[in-house]
């Protein structure tokens, strides 16, 4: 099943995400496993935002460990000289990833569309249509400059199941950790609230939900918290690029209706743009700073969550 | 004809909904009659940017199956043939089917011997609308929790395509959710040019990368923006080399200012109060409608 959580028991995971993109995230998720690292954690970054994984940008790796491959979907081709021409294989198709060429009864399966689901191979009636496996994706496992481990995955360009993919990269990146006796996961999810995103939160240990001051991303931000209500995932608030609008404290009203947590304020800093440009973590960059300083606050926060010490 | 301008960027949070919701107001007031789409389903927001509240117009249904469990022999095929693994046995030896994963294929009612799948339905989302000062937008929310933002997509699109026939727009915009992967792809489907949307970090510059990939696969003709150009130059330098050896003749800036962050705070619009970035939208309509004129006579 695709969203079962993986049955990682002793090892804590803790899963950063937001409703929507360019909230913070993979900066707080860099932040988060340098400082657990100088505290002397076991500590592993993953990254599972499959679609653009950018943690390695902030996270350098100083080598690559292992590169794996997965291959967990499947695209549609046709034998044409099987074919009948009856153009059944259209009508089915739910994501209208076979078209026939103009004047032709000849289908076509566009590559980029097909995801995969084998109706048209089913149904076919002159068995013309059959099935390949099909990469999803890379991942490496890799050592960070600051001397933890990174695992990273990438989806091909168009590549379907993000949902399965990061379920599988979670396990995959759970199993190495195990091995390498690591203590702590700190994933750098995926923004939104679709299946991506269910599949970060579902079974970790610990949730942090990054928004913006904005009514766009409270909103998604929101959504997120309550896919971890529904999965009975501790989950802390974290509110970045603080300037004490008043959408805040609109939004602190709601939180606390909704039983979230607030876990952490992190002021707007143009330091942090300047460590994004020189690609460090922001505590790492400027420990001084004012958004470092908050994003320890949030930190010390997570590690009672968790019930680390 | 309507010319459809996707605006699109890997990266969340790079300014695509700006972009998109000021470029579609701006086209309207010049006159062009112009329809908004908010394919970003799992977050739709460019309502909120335009301060309406689009009314639903239609459920987005998907396919369900729903198991006639006198007609069931507990053969075990539905089981295996399922793409997703949504459907297991339960207790009564019975097929269930877990929604979330559920894509909605039909293949199980396909294989059924016993003719025992029926479509139950479900709504996965909603087709919305509203109209504003003479533009109208169309928005896709998906339902929290459901995992079927590609469908959805597809649906709205399909939606949208017989609105475009019905009203002949002379402009659709389109914003897309971020990232590269195939819901993006099923918003970029009847988009005759894309703009690209960046911002000058590493985080940018890489997913700049992707997504130049993604729309030379797809062969769509694509603008470069570059939002926030004056927070790195290093990188701002980088995205440009990029764009230029990948083919792009122009390429948009605009600057990062803590004003452009607070106008849009504040539920208002870019292009209605005076500020840098209103220019620059201006001057990315005109190179729109540029295109749209010679894709036009060249038809």
């Amino acid at each position: 099943m695709v969203f079962r959580p993986h049955g990682v028991t002793v090892m804590k995971e803790i899963v950063v995400v937001s409703g929507k993109g360019g909230s913070g995230k993979t900066i707080i998720a860099a932040s988060l496993a340098y400082l657990f690292d100088q505290e002397g954690f076991k500590v592993m970054a993953v990254d599972v935002n499959v679609d653009t994984p950018n943690l390695r940008f902030l996270l350098p790796m100083s080598r690559t460990i292992r590169k794996y491959k997965v291959y967990i979907s499947r695209k549609a081709t046709i034998d044409d000289t099987k074919c009948n021409g009856c153009l059944k294989c259209l009508e089915v198709c739910p994501y209208g990833a076979i078209e026939s060429l103009k004047g032709t009864r000849y289908p076509r399966i566009n590559l980029l569309y097909c995801e995969g689901c084998g109706a048209c191979a089913l149904l076919c009636p002159a068995s013309a249509i059959s099935m390949l496996e099909w990469k999803t994706g890379n991942m490496a496992l890799g050592e960070t400059v600051f001397g933890f481990p990174i695992f990273t995955a990438q989806l091909e360009i168009g590549g379907y199941s993000s949902g399965p993919l990061v379920h599988e990269i979670r396990k995959i990146a759970a199993e190495i950790a195990r091995d390498m006796g690591i203590d702590l996961l700190v994933v750098d999810g995926s923004p939104g609230i679709e299946c991506t995103v269910i599949a970060s939160i579902a079974g970790a240990s610990y949730a942090a939900i990054v928004s913006e001051p904005t009514p766009q991303s409270f909103r998604g931000a929101f959504r997120a918290t309550k896919i971890a209500q529904e999965f009975r995932v501790l989950a802390g608030f974290i509110i970045n690029k603080s300037m004490g609008y008043p959408v805040e404290e609109e939004a602190e009203k709601l939180l606390s209706v909704m039983n979230a947590r607030i876990i952490g304020k992190i002021p707007y800093d143009y330091e942090v743009v300047k460590s994004l440009a020189v690609a460090k973590p922001i505590v790492a960059y400027n420990p001084e700073s004012k958004a470092s300083k908050a994003i320890k606050i949030a930190y010390e926060n997570i590690k009672l969550g968790v019930g680390l010490k | 004809m309507s010319f459809t301008v996707a605006v699109t960027g890997g990266k969340g949070g790079t300014g695509k909904s700006t972009i998109a919701v000021n470029l579609a107001v701006i086209l309207s007031k010049m006159n062009y009659k112009t329809l908004l789409v908010d394919s970003d389903v799992e977050n739709p927001n460019d309502h909120l940017f335009l301060d309406v509240n689009p009314k639903r117009v239609m459920p987005i249904r998907v396919f369900t199956p729903d198991f006639d469990v006198d007609k069931c022999t507990s053969c075990g095929k539905c089981i295996q043939i399922c793409p997703r693994g949504a459907i297991a046995l339960g207790d009564d030896r019975k097929p269930v089917v877990f929604y979330e994963a559920c894509i909605g294929c039909r293949v199980c009612a396909y294989i059924c011997p016993q003719n025992a799948v029926r479509d139950m339905g479900r709504n996965i989302g909603y087709i919305r609308n509203a109209t504003r000062n003479g533009l109208r937008i169309i928005v896709g929310e998906l339902n929290p929790t459901e995992s079927q933002a590609t469908l959805a997509i597809y649906k709205l699109m399909r939606f949208v395509k017989s609105d475009v026939e019905r009203e002949k727009y002379n402009f659709v915009i389109v914003d897309t959710p971020p990232g590269v992967d195939a819901s993006v792809l099923q918003a970029l489907r009847t988009a005759d040019v894309a703009v690209v949307i960046s911002e000058p970090t590493p985080l940018g510059l890489e997913t700049m990368k992707l997504t130049i990939e993604m729309l030379q696969a797809i062969n769509i003709m694509w603008i470069p923006l570059i939002n926030k150009s004056n927070i790195s130059e290093e990188y701002r330098e980088m995205l440009l080399r990029l764009c230029r050896e990948a083919g792009a003749r122009e390429v948009f800036e605009v600057p990062y200012s803590e004003e452009v962050f607070k106008i849009n705070m504040s539920y208002r619009l870019l292009v209605e109060s005076d500020n840098p970035f209103r220019d620059v939208i201006i001057s990315l309509a005109k190179r729109v409608i540029e295109l749209r004129d010679a894709c036009l006579s060249s038809r």
